[in-house]
């Protein structure tokens, strides 16, 4: 049960002198212990799996065991640039994505599984090639049965589709669809680089973002199979990227990386058809490689996005016509900031900061939304993806 | 309109799959269709619906890739071009051959229409789109050249960065990068050749003379192996140069000792064209005089060397012997054309001769048995080379730009049994890899014959997935200068999207 604390600029400075004063880490995380037993009186309990691409020597992924904001490193395992980290629906298995050019030769990215452990520990199952050139695969999407994944393969410029066996392990590709088309940019849009797919609620569709091509795709999945049923254009030269689906599945959100804009689209799953609704937010940033992950309130009620190097805005979603308002915008000095997850109660936004390679919770308020302090919680280089579960 | 065959077409089993029998490796690899193509509309119309499909084409003409480039498709549909018909033309000023056409029929026509030739290889079976689009060179390329020297433009189909087809023919005027790239750098890079064009064309021969001869493993020794493999780079490293031997072209064929086969077969002609004068060959003969050998050649090499196998095909259970075939391996091997098996193959240009140490490694391995692997049905072809292949300028116009090399080696190992595939492959691997070790060899790149003084990389077309493992096996077929970078341009040009890709084509 969390205290109600109103959120003011005196609470939000408070907050950022208090990161400030604390040194070490370890000070620090003790701090959290008391904090976290000051806003919750039952901490959530559980593990964090965070995905790193650093070439120095931590890539892998990390396990920390949760309290709270107490976070404690527990395990940490080899892996090559996992970009994206998905958690089966029975939260025993993860699944990752590695983000490279080639595999034992040729010219593929993988796919990695892992048993979770009763005590959050890893244990690699096995490791399957995507299809010949599906190089650079950038996000994986579990379907809601737990059966299948899909992979955006980014530089490879295809969707794979792998099965999950029985006992939790990922089977070979079994259906390729390959993307062709370019945008206007000709730097960044030479050819098709699908980003994200997001499956919807129902499990029978998922959608797609190509950031090559400036294209929204929405394909069905039926019986182990995808076939795509739409193919649109968002705005020229936006490169769609993040995408988040309004857990009304009425709208998604679009964020742009090359015109720092999020776009609004009309969802209606029965027809699946996508409609451009708004552009919900304009200029927000600077682009930075993978900016603009979105994430979205469980309630609906809000939306967070990174939207420069140190801020973090969160905007009020209008439940009836998708138009977003700003409530807060949210910063740390001298950071640079990328949203990576919400917490699994949805109390606390996890954000990374690949200036000082720290990562953060961030508290937000039940009823507004918005964000208080930041507390880091670990030292991680690097961080790209993380995923959370709840004990 | 194209011909589909599909998983359930009784077509489908023979049609799926390479004329080396590995491949397609496991049923998750076979493609889901295959369309036969009769036109240059058929195959640019297939293209279309393949790429909107969001599936992957893999073509084939002859279907004698030696890796899994083509039948390696997962879903996917391979395009067939060996039913391709002559595209109506009224320019009668140039010499045309359809990519689909075999290197047999090609001869046939260009000889009795025109009485000329192109040196091109000598494996009748063989597609003109997969073995012209590498290179194409055989019996008469040291006299006239590679196949792609005399190329003048082709017909290309290409799918553009919208996911549009796009017929193109390209020449030294039009899309230039292209048709360079066309030349040489093998095929299922940059899109679907449909045609090849030659302006000019070389008189083919009024008659060739073929001999050889053969030496006697079973009294053989190291020091006269050595005299036999040093004799025979020798001499094309030095006489071999002299533009009246041009007209000689041989194979030393070094079969592993459990064949009793080792050899050298010749063909020869004046380049005048006729066989007036042999002295060139007795010149080139007579070398071999003090290594003991017998008159002729050796029995033809390559798949006719599979392990003795009076039946082919799958042993049947019963109270007779008896073995079961697909029908068209079953009549296609038995009208004499070459049929199919299993097959692992690897490549080497030398510009120079063998060292003692190289050709004691040869020995070495072609003396030693290796328990539970037979090593019947390998080879050693160790072809001349050079000639009117090694004019520089051509590197430059061409894709191929191995032009200072005197010999090419060509490893071939043919068997049929599955079970035996791993065993074969490693000893293979193993061979290689030794015979690339040496002293000759740049330890940064040991196990491969890196370009550098001694020897001048692979060719692809032969490809070898095993130079996978190495970071640098775009040099070792395209060399460390620009033409890979060229390459890649030419990409990035004309197949944004990487649609016509395999595990070895060019990368983006």
């Amino acid at each position: 049960m969390y205290r109600d604390i109103h959120w003011s600029r005196r609470t939000f400075l408070q907050g950022i002198g208090w990161t400030t004063v604390f040194g070490p880490l370890n000070k620090v995380i003790r701090r959290n212990r008391l904090l976290s037993t000051r806003f919750e009186e039952v901490p959530s309990v559980g593990f964090a799996y965070v995905g790193s691409t650093d070439n120095v020597g931590d890539s892998g992924i990390h396990v920390f065991e949760v309290c709270g904001d107490h976070w404690s490193r527990k395990q940490s395992i080899p892996s090559r640039s996992p970009i994206s980290l998905v958690l089966h629906p029975n939260q025993q298995c993860l699944y990752a994505a590695n983000e490279v050019d080639e595999y034992e030769g040729l010219p593929r990215g993988t796919i990695e599984a892992y048993k979770i452990a009763p005590d959050g520990s890893l244990t690699l199952m096995n490791r399957q090639p995507l299809s010949l050139s599906g190089t650079r695969p950038r996000h994986i999407a579990i379907s809601p049965d737990g059966k299948y994944l899909v992979v955006a393969v980014h530089r490879g410029g295809a969707y794979n589709l792998l099965p999950i066996t029985c006992d939790g392990s990922v089977g070979r590709v079994t259906q390729i669809v390959k993307e062709v088309g370019a945008g206007p940019d000709p730097v960044h849009q030479t050819s098709a680089h699908p980003h994200t797919v997001v499956f919807d609620k129902s499990g029978r569709h998922f959608l797609a973002t190509d950031e090559g091509c400036d294209r929204l795709s929405v394909f069905s999945f039926q019986n182990g199979q995808m076939m795509r049923t739409l193919q649109m254009h968002s705005h020229a030269a936006t490169k769609p990227g993040h995408f988040a689906i309004h857990p009304s599945s009425k709208f998604l959100y679009v964020s742009n990386t090359l015109d720092g804009s999020i776009d609004c689209y009309r969802w209606q799953s029965e027809a699946r058809e996508v409609k451009f609704e708004r552009r919900a937010a304009a200029n927000l940033m600077n682009t930075t490689w993978d900016w603009g992950r979105l994430i979205i309130s469980q309630s609906g009620q809000s939306l967070y996005v990174a939207c420069a190097s140190e801020n973090v805005s969160v905007w009020e979603i209008n439940p009836e016509t998708g138009a977003l308002s700003t409530r807060q915008q949210w910063s740390l000095k001298n950071r640079s900031l990328q949203i990576l997850v919400a917490s699994p109660d949805n109390r606390r936004l996890i954000v990374a900061d690949s200036c000082q390679h720290t990562l953060f919770s961030i508290p937000i308020h039940a009823e507004s939304g918005e964000l208080g302090s930041a507390l880091p919680v670990a030292k991680i280089r690097m961080a790209k993806s993380l995923v959370m579960k709840y004990i | 309109m194209a011909i589909t065959v599909e998983r359930q077409d009784p077509r489908y089993p023979t049609l799926k799959r390479s004329r080396n029998l590995r491949w397609p490796a496991s049923e998750a690899d076979f493609c889901s269709r295959i369309e036969l193509c009769e036109s240059t509309s058929d195959v640019a119309e297939v293209l279309q619906r393949i790429v909107n499909a969001g599936l992957r084409p893999t073509v084939r003409s002859g279907g004698h890739c030696y890796e899994d480039f083509v039948v390696n498709n997962p879903g996917g549909t391979i395009l067939d071009l060996s039913l391709l018909q002559e595209s109506q033309s009224k320019d009668e000023t140039r010499y045309r051959i359809n990519a689909g056409k075999q290197l047999g029929d090609v001869y046939l026509d260009l000889f009795k229409r025109h009485g000329v030739t192109v040196p091109a290889g000598t494996c009748y079976a063989v597609g003109a789109g997969g073995h012209i689009s590498g290179g194409g060179y055989g019996l008469l390329s040291r006299l006239h050249g590679l196949t792609v020297d005399w190329l003048s433009a082709v017909d290309v189909l290409t799918v553009d960065a919208s996911g549009k087809v796009v017929l193109r023919h390209a020449n030294k005027q039009q899309d230039p990068d292209l048709f360079r790239a066309c030349r040489g750098a093998g095929g299922g890079n940059f899109g679907i050749i449909t045609e090849f064009y030659f302006d000019k064309l070389p008189q083919a021969p009024r008659e060739v003379v073929h001999g050889g001869l053969s030496f006697d493993w079973t009294t053989m020794t190291e020091e006269r192996f050595v005299a036999v493999l040093t004799t025979y780079g020798n001499y094309w490293e030095t006489r071999g140069k002299d533009p009246d031997t041009y007209g000689l072209f041989s194979i030393l064929d070094i079969a592993h000792s459990s064949t009793k086969r080792l050899g050298i077969s010749l063909q020869f002609c004046n380049p005048d064209g006729t066989c007036n004068d042999l002295s060139v060959v007795n010149e080139f003969l007579g070398l071999f005089s003090s290594c003991n050998p017998s008159p002729g050649a050796p029995a033809p090499a390559g798949e006719r060397a599979i392990a003795h196998s009076s039946i082919s095909g799958e042993a049947c259970k019963g109270q007779y012997p008896m073995s079961r075939r697909l029908w068209l391996d079953a009549t296609i091997a038995g009208g004499g054309a070459e049929g199919s098996g299993r097959a692992k193959y690897k490549s080497a240009y030398m510009k120079s001769n063998f060292s003692a140490e190289e050709a004691k490694c040869i020995y070495r391995y072609m003396t030693h048995d290796v328990p539970g692997v037979d090593l019947k049905g390998f080879f050693l072809a160790v072809d001349s080379y050079g000639g009117a292949i090694n004019r520089n300028q051509l590197a430059e116009e061409t894709s191929i730009w191995q032009r200072s090399s005197i010999m090419k080696l060509q490893f071939q190992s043919y068997w049929s049994n599955a079970g035996d595939d791993a065993g074969r492959v490693k000893w293979l691997k193993d061979f290689y890899a030794d015979l690339y070790s040496g002293s000759k060899v740049d330890s940064r790149y040991a196990s491969t014959p890196y370009p550098g003084e001694h020897y001048e990389g692979c060719y692809i077309n032969y490809p070898d997935s095993d130079m996978l493992a190495y970071s640098f096996w775009p040099q070792l077929y395209y060399g460390d200068q620009e033409l890979y970078p060229f390459l890649q341009v030419v990409k990035r040009r004309y197949d944004s999207n990487n649609i016509f890709h395999h595990a070895m084509s060019v990368r983006l």
